[in-house]
């Protein structure tokens, strides 16, 4: 009886550890790929963390808070979330825009055909234009994956830069869903994509340089950036 | 014994499979939603913010007031934004009880002589609630102003200022993500304000009152 629960354990952790393998180069749940082409509208703005106007967190994480002195999330109901606030610049680089974005772990988050869902509520103003918000499921996976869990904690050197596209929902094909609400953006409704290119991801700190484009596609009539 | 092995092995298989599709692996703390149903099957839901407690940040232009200095410090527009008509802000936010539920950003800009305040309120267990409505820049100023406030002294006392016109449905619930994706329905936002710090930093509390009924 010794030997068979022997055996058998050992079959339960090659097993395991086989599943393990390959849940982590699961290809289901990687990276949805950059987009060209597409007719949409493009912001940039860089990383709240280092030229972000402010960003905030339960305090627990590496990732600073900026400025230092803004409170932290810490209680318990929004410890996991983060709050970012930056600012969005147009295709000549002018500051167009303000961008408040709070994120959080999806319930949603499923690690066979999902990935690590965040939650992210985006509520966004350009002056002079008007207002909207983005509600979009950004998978994190692909990111952990290749940049966090091996430089964090595999202390290994990092392999950059890289590009990610971290928006899979909840619109049609993996886009975000966008809600025009005052100025030229009232009652539109259309899609958004977001693209992330790191050129620098400090081992202590986290992602240093970070260039994020946002796409978007707000038309007249409903359609999506999954179809352009 | 070699087939007791590979039993194992698809046991180990079977159960990693299973725990990365069905196991929780985020599990939000939810306290319970403090909502009262009325009888035309509505919802009505009160949220609070107090100042300064759970202000987190604040940054706008010189024309929105008090509000509108940067908070904390070193939260800075860039200076092409200067000329524009903008005023965000984030706070906790409190149920009823007074307990931390969720974040609240609320943003102020005049669109075409227009003034609109937008809230997201995102408690991480229900989702985003969105909130659209009117304010007009220097209400809070005036009204204190009113009351015996003088820029840049200390002040106590108390106002009661209703943010929005008096008509009903200048102040929108216009939907939202997960649980407040269909609601529609209108809100009060009430400034109950108490003291004004030398530096224009404001005491006192905001209550959202909410009224939602699913808009399918």
């Amino acid at each position: 009886m010794k030997y068979v629960l022997i055996t058998v354990f050992f079959g339960f952790l090659l097993g395991f550890a086989l599943a393990l393998v390959g849940l982590y180069y699961n290809p289901i749940i990687a990276d949805s790929g950059v987009i060209t082409g597409v007719n949409a509208r493009t912001f940039t703005y860089q990383s709240p963390f280092t030229e972000g106007l402010a960003v905030t967190h339960s305090g627990r994480s590496r990732l600073p808070l900026r400025p230092t002195a803004i409170p932290e999330l810490w209680e318990n109901t929004i410890r996991n979330s983060l709050l970012s606030l930056v600012v969005l610049y147009d295709e000549e680089n002018v500051p167009v825009g303000i961008a408040s974005r709070v994120s959080q772990l999806s319930d949603s988050t499923e690690l066979l055909t999902r990935g690590v869902l965040i939650d992210d509520d985006w509520l966004v103003s350009i002056p002079g234009e008007g207002s909207f918000f983005i509600e979009a499921d950004s998978n994190l996976w692909p990111f952990l994956k290749e940049t966090l869990i091996p430089v964090w904690y595999l202390d290994r050197p990092w392999q950059g830069p890289k590009h990610y596209r971290p928006t899979a929902g909840p619109g049609d094909e993996g886009t975000a869903t966008v809600s025009g609400v005052t100025g030229s953006f009232a009652n539109r409704k259309g899609t958004a994509v977001e693209i992330y290119h790191i050129s620098d991801f400090n081992r202590t700190t986290g992602p240093g340089r970070v260039d994020a484009q946002l796409y978007l596609h707000l038309p007249e009539v409903v359609t999506s950036l999954a179809a352009e | 014994m070699k087939s007791l092995f590979v039993a194992g092995i698809f046991l180990g298989l079977i159960t990693a499979v299973g725990a990365a599709r069905f196991y929780p692996w985020v599990d939000h703390p939810r306290p319970a939603s403090r909502t009262v149903v009325l009888h035309n099957g509505g919802r009505l839901e009160d949220f609070l913010i107090r100042y300064p407690a759970d202000r987190i940040t604040s940054v706008g232009t010189a024309e929105m007031g008090l509000r509108a200095k940067a908070y904390p410090k070193g939260v800075e527009l860039p200076v092409e934004m200067a000329s524009e008509s903008v005023l965000v802000e984030h706070f906790k936010l409190r149920d009823d009880q007074g307990d931390v539920i969720g974040v609240a950003a609320r943003h102020t800009s005049i669109i075409e002589d227009e003034a609109t305040t937008i809230w997201a309120l995102t408690i991480p267990s229900r989702g985003t609630m969105h909130l659209l409505g009117v304010a007009e820049p220097g209400t809070l100023e005036r009204e204190l102003a009113t009351a015996g406030w003088i820029y840049g002294q200390a002040w106590s006392g108390g106002i009661d200022l209703s943010i929005g016109f008096e008509q009903a449905g200048s102040n929108r619930i216009i939907g939202g993500s997960h649980e407040f994706a269909d609601l529609v329905g209108t809100y009060a936002e009430n400034w109950l304000i108490n003291g004004v710090g030398r530096a224009g930093d404001l005491r006192g509390t905001i209550t959202l009152q909410t009224i939602a009924q699913s808009g399918e």
